[in-house]
């Protein structure tokens, strides 16, 4: 049952969203920004539904931190507000908010929307996973931080510049499929105009760091790079295999011929 | 308090509230009434605010209606026509819920 977290600070609109939400979903409400944060940080949320004329400040202020600390993905926004003019929408959905409701509102078309808003995020599955796990490499999209599990319970801190975290991040999403430094240039620094050969550098501090999670960046010639993991390469390589598997058995003669 | 009727169809889930409603605006113009009274411009269009946000839901139009003019009146500091607004829901009020 998806989560649903109403921030309202009105009795009245408070009974009403609750009479309409909670058949459908596990529903909790919040009458203030402060406590609204204290749910928001102890526990995981599908859907939050936001007034902007809270006690503490205007519901937006929320959007605006989820922003700043990077977490827009953690669950979706619906504001739901009296403040109808167009230019409170617009304000509204720049903010990060998913969806914007005027009040008065008709419960069965804001059930619609979660509904839509739902099915958007299902769709979008592994986008809104907060931690990826590729090889032996744990990255949490919310906080940055990335790990390599280098023995059975122990694991390495990866200290990544925020342009490093960007291309692995593009990498990872888009994982065995090579990405052109024009493409990488343009998501990371958002700009056309510069060297696309800055990339190299940074992939290469990028690859040399990665390395314990069990991960390689490769460079295919005029296709671009593309993320491998370790062992695929070593699989794909038989003579690279053998080599290290059967060299321990012979010994190698002073004219050069094995023999066991 | 006994519910006479409402406006609208309302869910049968969400009609159980409404007394509940009719008893926080019940609260709600005793306040504003104060707020007239005091001048408090700026209270008089927060709780216009809040109503106008939920009065159709619960099945009351005609008050949206109303605290649409109210907020307007108090935006414009206009103390008469707040005050005749006031009356007007009062007097509405009393008709339907008792």
């Amino acid at each position: 049952m998806a989560k649903v977290l109403v921030i309202e600070d009105n009795v009245d609109t408070q009974l009403l969203l609750n009479r309409t939400l909670v058949p459908t979903y596990e529903v909790k409400m919040a009458s203030d920004l402060k406590s609204a944060w204290d749910y928001i940080e102890s526990e995981d949320w599908d859907i939050v539904i936001l007034d902007r004329s809270l006690p503490d400040g205007d519901g937006l202020e929320l959007c605006f931190k989820l922003k700043k600390l990077n977490l827009e993905s953690k669950f979706s926004v619906v504001v739901l507000t009296a403040h109808g003019e167009l230019d409170e929408k617009v304000k509204g959905l720049s903010a990060g908010a998913d969806d914007y409701v005027v009040k008065p509102f008709e419960p069965r078309e804001l059930l619609a929307r979660i509904d839509a808003i739902l099915r958007r995020r299902a769709a979008n599955g592994p986008q809104f996973q907060s931690t990826i796990n590729l090889a032996n490499l744990v990255i949490n999209i919310e906080t940055h931080a990335v790990s390599a599990r280098v023995g059975k319970d122990e694991t390495v801190a990866i200290d990544l510049t925020p342009i490093e975290f960007k291309i692995l991040l593009t990498l990872v999403k888009n994982y065995g499929k090579e990405i052109d430094r024009e493409h990488l240039v343009q998501t990371v620094w958002d700009k056309i105009n510069l060297s696309e050969r800055n990339i190299d550098t940074h992939v290469c501090h990028l690859r040399k760091k990665i390395a314990p999670g069990g991960l390689v960046i490769k460079n295919r010639r005029g296709k671009g790079y593309y993320l491998k993991k370790e062992e695929l390469v070593l699989k794909k390589s038989p003579i690279l295999a053998s080599t290290t598997t059967s060299l321990p058995y012979f010994k190698r003669s002073a004219n050069g011929t094995l023999s066991n | 308090m006994e519910l006479s009727r409402t406006e609208v169809d309302v869910d049968s889930d969400i009609y159980e509230l409404v007394p509940g409603f009719c008893k926080s605006r019940q609260k709600d113009l005793q306040n504003l009434n104060t707020f007239v009274s005091s001048d408090d411009f700026n209270s008089i269009a927060k709780v216009s605010h809040t109503i106008k946000g939920i009065a159709r839901p619960y099945g009351f139009p005609t008050l949206e209606t109303l605290v649409i003019q109210l907020e307007k009146a108090a935006k414009d500091q206009d103390k008469k026509k707040c005050a005749e607004v006031i009356a007007q829901m009062d007097s509405y009020f009393s008709g339907y819920c008792s």
